[in-house]
Protein backbone atom coordinates (compact mmCIF):
# COMPACT_ATOMS: atom_id res chain seq x y z
CA UNK A 1 0.00 0.00 0.00
CA UNK A 2 2.68 2.35 -0.46
CA UNK A 3 2.23 5.49 -1.46
CA UNK A 4 -1.16 5.35 -0.94
CA UNK A 5 -3.26 8.26 1.00
CA UNK A 6 -5.29 6.87 3.40
CA UNK A 7 -7.65 9.22 5.22
CA UNK A 8 -9.92 8.19 8.35
CA UNK A 9 -13.75 8.61 7.81
CA UNK A 10 -14.66 11.46 9.74
CA UNK A 11 -11.28 12.77 7.82
CA UNK A 12 -12.92 12.69 4.50
CA UNK A 13 -15.98 14.32 6.05
CA UNK A 14 -13.52 17.14 6.92
CA UNK A 15 -12.11 17.20 3.00
CA UNK A 16 -15.36 17.40 1.73
CA UNK A 17 -16.47 20.83 3.86
CA UNK A 18 -13.30 21.81 2.33
CA UNK A 19 -14.36 21.00 -1.37
CA UNK A 20 -17.56 22.63 -0.26
CA UNK A 21 -15.74 25.69 -0.16
CA UNK A 22 -14.94 25.62 -3.62
CA UNK A 23 -17.73 24.19 -5.32
CA UNK A 24 -21.51 24.46 -4.58
CA UNK A 25 -23.31 21.18 -4.27
CA UNK A 26 -20.98 17.75 -3.10
CA UNK A 27 -23.71 15.01 -1.60
CA UNK A 28 -21.17 11.98 -2.31
CA UNK A 29 -22.31 10.24 1.02
CA UNK A 30 -26.22 9.23 -0.66
CA UNK A 31 -24.20 7.49 -3.83
CA UNK A 32 -25.25 3.70 -3.55
CA UNK A 33 -23.20 2.54 -5.74
CA UNK A 34 -25.73 1.33 -8.98
CA UNK A 35 -23.31 2.79 -11.41
CA UNK A 36 -25.56 4.48 -13.92
CA UNK A 37 -23.52 7.12 -13.74
CA UNK A 38 -20.61 4.94 -15.08
CA UNK A 39 -22.47 2.83 -17.69
CA UNK A 40 -23.06 5.79 -19.33
CA UNK A 41 -19.59 7.53 -19.07
CA UNK A 42 -17.33 7.71 -22.18
CA UNK A 43 -14.47 8.02 -20.49
CA UNK A 44 -14.41 4.79 -18.92
CA UNK A 45 -11.85 3.03 -20.76
CA UNK A 46 -9.51 5.94 -19.78
CA UNK A 47 -9.83 5.05 -16.44
CA UNK A 48 -12.35 7.41 -14.79
CA UNK A 49 -15.15 5.16 -13.11
CA UNK A 50 -17.60 7.79 -11.64
CA UNK A 51 -19.06 5.06 -8.81
CA UNK A 52 -15.64 3.75 -8.10
CA UNK A 53 -14.25 7.32 -7.69
CA UNK A 54 -16.69 8.38 -5.06
CA UNK A 55 -16.43 5.25 -3.32
CA UNK A 56 -12.67 5.69 -3.42
CA UNK A 57 -13.16 9.23 -2.13
CA UNK A 58 -15.57 8.07 0.82
CA UNK A 59 -12.78 5.33 1.80
CA UNK A 60 -10.22 8.32 1.86
CA UNK A 61 -7.92 6.48 -0.94
CA UNK A 62 -7.30 9.25 -2.54
CA UNK A 63 -3.98 8.22 -4.85
CA UNK A 64 -6.15 5.63 -5.81
CA UNK A 65 -8.41 7.93 -7.39
CA UNK A 66 -5.51 10.48 -8.80
CA UNK A 67 -5.38 8.03 -11.94
CA UNK A 68 -8.10 8.55 -13.82
CA UNK A 69 -8.94 11.66 -12.31
CA UNK A 70 -7.73 13.85 -15.16
CA UNK A 71 -9.68 11.58 -18.29
CA UNK A 72 -13.30 13.00 -17.58
CA UNK A 73 -14.55 15.07 -20.00
CA UNK A 74 -17.42 16.98 -17.90
CA UNK A 75 -20.17 16.24 -20.18
CA UNK A 76 -21.65 15.88 -17.27
CA UNK A 77 -24.41 12.95 -18.07
CA UNK A 78 -23.11 11.17 -14.83
CA UNK A 79 -25.05 14.51 -12.73
CA UNK A 80 -27.62 14.88 -14.66
CA UNK A 81 -28.46 11.12 -14.52
CA UNK A 82 -27.40 10.03 -10.88
CA UNK A 83 -31.05 8.96 -9.40
CA UNK A 84 -29.50 9.96 -5.97
CA UNK A 85 -28.01 13.40 -7.19
CA UNK A 86 -24.40 12.69 -5.54
CA UNK A 87 -22.68 14.77 -8.60
CA UNK A 88 -19.93 12.57 -9.40
CA UNK A 89 -18.74 15.39 -12.00
CA UNK A 90 -18.51 17.80 -9.33
CA UNK A 91 -16.78 15.88 -6.86
CA UNK A 92 -14.43 15.29 -10.12
CA UNK A 93 -13.73 18.77 -10.54
CA UNK A 94 -13.42 19.48 -6.84
CA UNK A 95 -10.97 17.28 -6.29
CA UNK A 96 -8.97 18.15 -9.18
CA UNK A 97 -9.13 21.86 -7.80
CA UNK A 98 -7.69 20.03 -4.28
CA UNK A 99 -5.14 18.56 -5.62
CA UNK A 100 -3.74 21.68 -8.03
CA UNK A 101 -3.96 23.63 -4.55
CA UNK A 102 -1.89 21.21 -2.89
CA UNK A 103 0.82 21.58 -5.55
CA UNK A 104 0.27 18.39 -7.96
CA UNK A 105 1.11 19.75 -11.37
CA UNK A 106 -1.99 20.15 -13.57
CA UNK A 107 -2.24 18.44 -17.26
CA UNK A 108 0.23 20.98 -19.27
CA UNK A 109 -2.66 22.48 -21.55
CA UNK A 110 -4.66 23.93 -18.61
CA UNK A 111 -1.09 25.68 -17.87
CA UNK A 112 -0.89 26.79 -21.56
CA UNK A 113 -4.62 27.76 -21.33
CA UNK A 114 -4.05 29.87 -18.34
CA UNK A 115 -0.56 31.49 -19.57
CA UNK A 116 -2.00 32.85 -22.48
CA UNK A 117 -5.11 34.01 -20.80
CA UNK A 118 -2.58 35.67 -18.18
CA UNK A 119 -0.87 37.28 -21.99
CA UNK A 120 -3.66 37.90 -23.97
CA UNK A 121 -7.05 37.40 -22.34
CA UNK A 122 -7.37 34.22 -24.21
CA UNK A 123 -6.64 31.04 -24.36
CA UNK A 124 -5.32 31.62 -27.77
CA UNK A 125 -4.34 34.02 -30.02
CA UNK A 126 -6.58 34.11 -33.36
CA UNK A 127 -5.26 31.60 -35.58
CA UNK A 128 -4.89 31.49 -39.73
CA UNK A 129 -6.63 28.39 -40.91
CA UNK A 130 -6.69 26.61 -44.30
CA UNK A 131 -9.78 27.30 -46.60
CA UNK A 132 -11.12 24.31 -49.02
CA UNK A 133 -8.17 26.37 -51.62
CA UNK A 134 -5.49 25.53 -49.65
CA UNK A 135 -4.92 29.49 -49.19
CA UNK A 136 -4.23 29.96 -45.17
CA UNK A 137 -6.80 33.05 -43.72
CA UNK A 138 -7.18 35.29 -40.72
CA UNK A 139 -9.88 37.35 -39.12
CA UNK A 140 -8.56 40.46 -41.28
CA UNK A 141 -8.65 38.39 -44.86
CA UNK A 142 -12.57 37.21 -43.37
CA UNK A 143 -13.49 40.50 -42.91
CA UNK A 144 -13.90 39.85 -39.20
CA UNK A 145 -13.57 42.61 -36.81
CA UNK A 146 -10.87 42.66 -34.54
CA UNK A 147 -12.20 42.09 -30.80
CA UNK A 148 -9.68 43.77 -28.56
CA UNK A 149 -8.21 42.76 -24.95
CA UNK A 150 -10.03 44.03 -21.46
CA UNK A 151 -9.41 47.85 -21.26
CA UNK A 152 -7.38 47.73 -18.13
CA UNK A 153 -4.99 44.20 -18.90
CA UNK A 154 -2.49 45.42 -16.31
CA UNK A 155 -5.36 44.89 -13.36
CA UNK A 156 -6.72 42.02 -15.00
CA UNK A 157 -3.25 40.27 -14.85
CA UNK A 158 -2.96 41.32 -11.63
CA UNK A 159 -6.05 39.67 -10.54
CA UNK A 160 -5.52 36.55 -12.07
CA UNK A 161 -1.81 36.24 -10.48
CA UNK A 162 -3.78 37.05 -7.15
CA UNK A 163 -6.06 34.45 -7.38
CA UNK A 164 -4.16 31.68 -8.94
CA UNK A 165 -0.50 32.56 -6.96
CA UNK A 166 -0.08 28.58 -6.58
CA UNK A 167 0.19 28.11 -10.34
CA UNK A 168 1.27 31.29 -11.82
CA UNK A 169 4.83 32.82 -10.76
CA UNK A 170 4.15 36.46 -9.29
CA UNK A 171 6.85 38.72 -11.19
CA UNK A 172 9.36 40.50 -9.39
CA UNK A 173 9.49 43.84 -9.28
CA UNK B 1 -34.29 41.67 -31.48
CA UNK B 2 -30.85 43.21 -30.22
CA UNK B 3 -28.49 41.54 -27.82
CA UNK B 4 -24.81 42.03 -26.99
CA UNK B 5 -22.72 39.30 -28.59
CA UNK B 6 -19.61 37.32 -26.41
CA UNK B 7 -17.64 34.97 -28.49
CA UNK B 8 -15.37 33.42 -26.18
CA UNK B 9 -11.94 32.11 -27.36
CA UNK B 10 -12.78 29.41 -29.88
CA UNK B 11 -15.20 30.54 -32.42
CA UNK B 12 -13.06 34.38 -32.39
CA UNK B 13 -9.78 32.59 -32.79
CA UNK B 14 -10.20 29.77 -34.56
CA UNK B 15 -13.67 28.62 -35.62
CA UNK B 16 -14.36 31.36 -38.12
CA UNK B 17 -17.61 29.49 -39.44
CA UNK B 18 -19.48 30.27 -36.78
CA UNK B 19 -18.99 33.69 -36.29
CA UNK B 20 -18.95 34.20 -40.47
CA UNK B 21 -22.77 32.55 -40.26
CA UNK B 22 -23.67 33.81 -37.53
CA UNK B 23 -22.73 37.80 -38.70
CA UNK B 24 -24.45 36.68 -42.29
CA UNK B 25 -27.66 35.10 -40.70
CA UNK B 26 -28.79 36.43 -37.94
CA UNK B 27 -29.16 40.42 -39.10
CA UNK B 28 -31.18 39.25 -42.17
CA UNK B 29 -33.50 37.38 -39.47
CA UNK B 30 -33.81 40.84 -37.37
CA UNK B 31 -31.29 40.57 -34.91
CA UNK B 32 -29.61 43.30 -34.19
CA UNK B 33 -26.11 42.00 -32.63
CA UNK B 34 -23.49 44.67 -31.23
CA UNK B 35 -20.46 44.13 -29.73
CA UNK B 36 -18.89 43.77 -25.80
CA UNK B 37 -16.08 46.00 -25.65
CA UNK B 38 -13.43 43.32 -25.65
CA UNK B 39 -13.14 39.70 -25.95
CA UNK B 40 -11.71 37.69 -23.21
CA UNK B 41 -11.34 34.17 -21.76
CA UNK B 42 -15.44 32.70 -20.06
CA UNK B 43 -13.06 30.82 -17.58
CA UNK B 44 -14.49 27.88 -18.41
CA UNK B 45 -11.86 25.16 -18.98
CA UNK B 46 -9.82 26.87 -15.94
CA UNK B 47 -12.57 25.56 -13.56
CA UNK B 48 -10.98 22.48 -13.79
CA UNK B 49 -7.68 23.84 -12.37
CA UNK B 50 -8.46 26.44 -10.27
CA UNK B 51 -12.53 27.33 -9.51
CA UNK B 52 -12.30 30.75 -8.62
CA UNK B 53 -10.26 31.79 -11.59
CA UNK B 54 -13.31 31.13 -13.57
CA UNK B 55 -15.73 32.61 -11.21
CA UNK B 56 -13.67 35.66 -11.43
CA UNK B 57 -13.47 35.32 -15.29
CA UNK B 58 -17.04 34.77 -16.18
CA UNK B 59 -18.19 37.63 -13.69
CA UNK B 60 -16.30 39.99 -15.04
CA UNK B 61 -17.82 39.27 -18.53
CA UNK B 62 -21.02 39.39 -16.93
CA UNK B 63 -20.60 43.09 -15.44
CA UNK B 64 -19.55 44.21 -18.66
CA UNK B 65 -23.12 42.78 -20.56
CA UNK B 66 -24.78 44.39 -17.47
CA UNK B 67 -23.64 48.12 -18.69
CA UNK B 68 -25.21 47.28 -21.88
CA UNK B 69 -28.77 46.43 -20.70
CA UNK B 70 -29.18 43.97 -23.34
CA UNK B 71 -29.96 40.32 -23.24
CA UNK B 72 -26.45 38.41 -24.14
CA UNK B 73 -25.94 36.73 -26.88
CA UNK B 74 -23.34 33.74 -26.50
CA UNK B 75 -22.66 31.17 -29.34
CA UNK B 76 -20.28 29.00 -27.64
CA UNK B 77 -22.04 26.21 -25.17
CA UNK B 78 -18.98 26.34 -22.94
CA UNK B 79 -19.22 29.47 -22.32
CA UNK B 80 -22.83 29.51 -22.03
CA UNK B 81 -22.58 26.90 -19.35
CA UNK B 82 -19.83 29.18 -17.95
CA UNK B 83 -21.67 32.01 -17.57
CA UNK B 84 -25.27 30.53 -16.71
CA UNK B 85 -23.50 28.74 -13.51
CA UNK B 86 -21.47 32.34 -12.84
CA UNK B 87 -24.94 33.90 -12.08
CA UNK B 88 -26.58 30.92 -10.67
CA UNK B 89 -23.87 30.89 -8.24
CA UNK B 90 -23.43 34.71 -7.88
CA UNK B 91 -27.06 34.81 -7.01
CA UNK B 92 -27.37 32.20 -4.31
CA UNK B 93 -24.09 33.34 -2.56
CA UNK B 94 -23.55 37.06 -1.58
CA UNK B 95 -20.13 36.12 -0.35
CA UNK B 96 -19.28 35.20 -4.10
CA UNK B 97 -20.20 38.76 -5.59
CA UNK B 98 -18.71 40.73 -2.44
CA UNK B 99 -15.58 38.31 -2.96
CA UNK B 100 -15.42 38.83 -7.01
CA UNK B 101 -16.64 43.04 -6.88
CA UNK B 102 -13.69 43.78 -4.72
CA UNK B 103 -11.35 42.01 -7.74
CA UNK B 104 -13.41 44.00 -10.33
CA UNK B 105 -13.17 47.54 -8.60
CA UNK B 106 -9.77 47.81 -10.79
CA UNK B 107 -11.05 47.35 -13.54
CA UNK B 108 -14.00 49.83 -13.26
CA UNK B 109 -16.71 46.45 -13.14
CA UNK B 110 -19.06 45.75 -10.43
CA UNK B 111 -22.29 43.16 -10.75
CA UNK B 112 -25.12 43.98 -9.75
CA UNK B 113 -27.40 41.09 -8.56
CA UNK B 114 -30.38 43.28 -8.90
CA UNK B 115 -29.58 42.96 -12.86
CA UNK B 116 -29.28 39.82 -13.72
CA UNK B 117 -27.98 39.20 -17.25
CA UNK B 118 -30.65 37.58 -19.68
CA UNK B 119 -28.33 34.79 -21.55
CA UNK B 120 -28.97 33.45 -24.61
CA UNK B 121 -27.53 30.55 -27.00
CA UNK B 122 -28.29 30.01 -30.85
CA UNK B 123 -30.73 27.85 -30.34
CA UNK B 124 -32.28 29.67 -28.34
CA UNK B 125 -32.01 32.92 -30.14
CA UNK B 126 -33.62 30.74 -33.36
CA UNK B 127 -36.28 28.74 -31.78
CA UNK B 128 -37.94 30.91 -28.72
CA UNK B 129 -36.95 34.41 -30.16
CA UNK B 130 -37.19 34.30 -33.83
CA UNK B 131 -39.40 31.17 -33.47
CA UNK B 132 -40.11 28.90 -35.87
CA UNK B 133 -43.28 30.42 -37.92
CA UNK B 134 -41.29 33.40 -38.72
CA UNK B 135 -37.86 31.40 -39.45
CA UNK B 136 -40.01 29.37 -42.23
CA UNK B 137 -41.01 32.36 -43.99
CA UNK B 138 -37.32 33.11 -44.70
CA UNK B 139 -36.56 29.32 -46.26
CA UNK B 140 -36.28 29.74 -50.07
CA UNK B 141 -34.21 26.76 -50.86
CA UNK B 142 -35.46 23.66 -48.12
CA UNK B 143 -32.55 21.34 -47.45
CA UNK B 144 -34.23 18.44 -48.29
CA UNK B 145 -31.24 15.98 -46.87
CA UNK B 146 -31.54 14.18 -43.49
CA UNK B 147 -29.10 15.98 -40.34
CA UNK B 148 -28.58 13.85 -37.38
CA UNK B 149 -28.46 16.71 -34.56
CA UNK B 150 -25.39 16.90 -32.16
CA UNK B 151 -26.45 19.07 -28.95
CA UNK B 152 -23.24 19.39 -27.36
CA UNK B 153 -23.38 18.58 -23.53
CA UNK B 154 -23.44 21.86 -21.82
CA UNK B 155 -26.85 23.89 -23.53
CA UNK B 156 -28.42 20.45 -21.48
CA UNK B 157 -26.59 19.88 -18.26
CA UNK B 158 -26.99 20.51 -15.39
CA UNK B 159 -30.40 20.77 -14.61
CA UNK B 160 -29.89 22.74 -11.11
CA UNK B 161 -30.68 26.23 -13.43
CA UNK B 162 -32.49 26.60 -16.70
CA UNK B 163 -30.81 25.11 -19.74
CA UNK B 164 -31.82 25.95 -23.34
CA UNK B 165 -33.83 22.40 -23.80
CA UNK B 166 -34.67 18.76 -21.95
CA UNK B 167 -31.44 17.02 -20.35
CA UNK B 168 -32.68 13.66 -21.50
CA UNK B 169 -34.83 14.64 -24.93
CA UNK B 170 -34.31 17.80 -26.23
CA UNK B 171 -36.43 18.62 -29.79
CA UNK B 172 -35.47 22.51 -30.53
CA UNK B 173 -32.69 21.93 -32.81
CA UNK B 174 -34.28 19.15 -34.56
CA UNK B 175 -37.49 21.55 -34.89
CA UNK B 176 -35.52 24.34 -36.38
CA UNK B 177 -33.75 22.08 -38.99
CA UNK B 178 -37.31 20.98 -39.72
CA UNK B 179 -38.31 24.33 -39.91
CA UNK B 180 -35.91 24.72 -42.65
CA UNK B 181 -36.87 21.79 -44.78
CA UNK B 182 -34.40 18.94 -43.18
CA UNK B 183 -35.38 15.86 -42.16
CA UNK B 184 -33.93 14.62 -38.59
CA UNK B 185 -34.74 11.60 -36.31
CA UNK B 186 -33.93 10.46 -32.93
CA UNK B 187 -30.95 8.07 -33.12
CA UNK B 188 -29.11 6.11 -30.06
CA UNK B 189 -26.10 8.45 -30.30
CA UNK B 190 -27.77 11.39 -30.13
CA UNK B 191 -26.61 12.77 -26.81
CA UNK B 192 -23.02 11.52 -26.28
CA UNK B 193 -20.55 13.94 -25.67
CA UNK B 194 -17.56 14.88 -28.51
CA UNK B 195 -15.10 14.32 -25.43
CA UNK B 196 -13.92 17.54 -25.87
CA UNK B 197 -13.22 18.24 -22.18
CA UNK B 198 -10.83 15.56 -22.38
CA UNK B 199 -8.82 16.71 -25.25
CA UNK B 200 -5.66 18.06 -23.08
CA UNK B 201 -5.20 14.29 -21.38
CA UNK B 202 -6.89 11.60 -23.81
CA UNK B 203 -6.80 13.27 -27.90
CA UNK B 204 -6.52 9.96 -29.42
CA UNK B 205 -9.71 8.64 -26.84
CA UNK B 206 -11.53 11.81 -27.64
CA UNK B 207 -11.02 10.85 -31.73
CA UNK B 208 -11.95 7.51 -31.56
CA UNK B 209 -15.14 8.67 -29.65
CA UNK B 210 -15.88 11.02 -32.03
CA UNK B 211 -15.43 8.67 -34.81
CA UNK B 212 -17.63 6.05 -33.16
CA UNK B 213 -20.51 8.35 -33.55
CA UNK B 214 -20.05 9.70 -36.78
CA UNK B 215 -19.49 6.18 -38.23
CA UNK B 216 -22.90 5.34 -36.57
CA UNK B 217 -24.89 8.53 -37.63
CA UNK B 218 -23.52 7.79 -41.12
CA UNK B 219 -24.75 3.80 -40.83
CA UNK B 220 -28.18 5.49 -39.89
CA UNK B 221 -28.50 7.01 -42.78
CA UNK B 222 -28.09 10.62 -42.02
CA UNK B 223 -26.40 13.04 -44.98
CA UNK B 224 -24.95 15.49 -41.97
CA UNK B 225 -24.52 16.44 -38.48
CA UNK B 226 -25.01 19.61 -37.26
CA UNK B 227 -23.57 21.18 -34.12
CA UNK B 228 -23.88 24.26 -32.47
CA UNK B 229 -20.72 24.40 -30.37
CA UNK B 230 -17.37 25.42 -31.22
CA UNK B 231 -15.67 22.65 -29.34
CA UNK B 232 -17.99 20.15 -30.95
CA UNK B 233 -17.60 21.31 -34.17
CA UNK B 234 -14.01 21.29 -33.74
CA UNK B 235 -13.55 17.83 -32.74
CA UNK B 236 -16.12 16.50 -35.41
CA UNK B 237 -15.13 18.57 -38.79
CA UNK B 238 -11.97 20.11 -38.30
CA UNK B 239 -10.50 16.48 -37.04
CA UNK B 240 -11.85 14.34 -38.89
CA UNK B 241 -8.69 13.78 -41.46
CA UNK B 242 -7.16 12.90 -37.93
CA UNK B 243 -9.95 10.88 -36.49
CA UNK B 244 -9.69 8.69 -40.26
CA UNK B 245 -6.03 8.21 -39.65
CA UNK B 246 -6.53 6.94 -35.70
CA UNK B 247 -9.68 4.52 -36.67
CA UNK B 248 -8.31 3.47 -40.14
CA UNK B 249 -11.58 3.63 -42.07
CA UNK B 250 -13.26 6.12 -44.27
CA UNK B 251 -16.37 5.61 -42.70
CA UNK B 252 -16.46 8.51 -40.63
CA UNK B 253 -16.45 10.79 -43.44
CA UNK B 254 -19.53 12.92 -43.15
CA UNK B 255 -20.13 16.50 -44.23
CA UNK B 256 -20.59 18.72 -40.47
CA UNK B 257 -22.19 21.59 -40.19
CA UNK B 258 -22.90 24.44 -37.53
CA UNK B 259 -26.58 24.92 -37.70
CA UNK B 260 -26.24 28.53 -38.19
CA UNK B 261 -24.69 27.66 -41.92
CA UNK B 262 -27.84 25.64 -42.53
CA UNK B 263 -30.29 27.66 -41.99
CA UNK B 264 -27.82 30.18 -44.17
CA UNK B 265 -28.02 27.85 -46.78
CA UNK B 266 -31.65 27.51 -46.32
CA UNK B 267 -32.40 31.15 -46.67
CA UNK B 268 -30.49 31.56 -50.21
CA UNK B 269 -27.12 32.66 -48.64
CA UNK B 270 -23.99 32.27 -50.77
CA UNK B 271 -21.90 29.04 -49.07
CA UNK B 272 -19.19 30.97 -48.45
CA UNK B 273 -20.34 34.25 -46.78
CA UNK B 274 -21.40 31.06 -44.87
CA UNK B 275 -18.25 30.51 -44.29
CA UNK B 276 -18.36 27.05 -45.67
CA UNK B 277 -15.05 26.89 -47.31
CA UNK B 278 -13.53 26.93 -43.62
CA UNK B 279 -15.33 23.55 -42.70
CA UNK B 280 -13.06 20.59 -43.12
CA UNK B 281 -15.58 17.82 -43.58
CA UNK B 282 -16.87 16.93 -46.95
CA UNK B 283 -19.19 19.42 -46.88
CA UNK B 284 -19.37 19.94 -50.59
CA UNK B 285 -20.69 16.20 -51.29
CA UNK B 286 -24.19 18.60 -50.39
CA UNK B 287 -23.48 22.03 -51.21
CA UNK B 288 -21.63 23.63 -54.24
CA UNK B 289 -19.24 25.92 -52.71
Amino acid sequence: MGGVIVLKLNETDRLLEKLRESVATLTPSVCYSCARCSSGCVMVEAGCVPHSIIQLFRLGLLNEIERGLWSCCQCLKCDARCPQEARPAMLILALRNLLVAHGSAPPKGYMVMLENVVRYATIQQPQEVMNKDFDFVSRNTLGLPELGKPANMEAFRLNLKKIASNLLEVEEK
Amino acid sequence: MKYTVFWGCMIATVEYGYEISVREVFPRLGVELSELGWNACCGYPLMQVNSKVWLYLASRILAEAQRFGRPLFVPCNGCHISLCEAQHLLMERDEMINWVNELLKDEELRFDSGNPVRILHTIEVLHDEIGLEKLKKFVVKPLGFKVACHYGCHILRPTDYPRVDDAESPTKMEAILEAIGAKTSDYPERLECCGAGANVVEPELVARLCGWKLKAVKARGFNAMATSCPACQMNYDAKQDAIMQIMKSSEVSLPVFYLTQLVGLAMGVEPRRLGLDLNKSPVEDLVDL
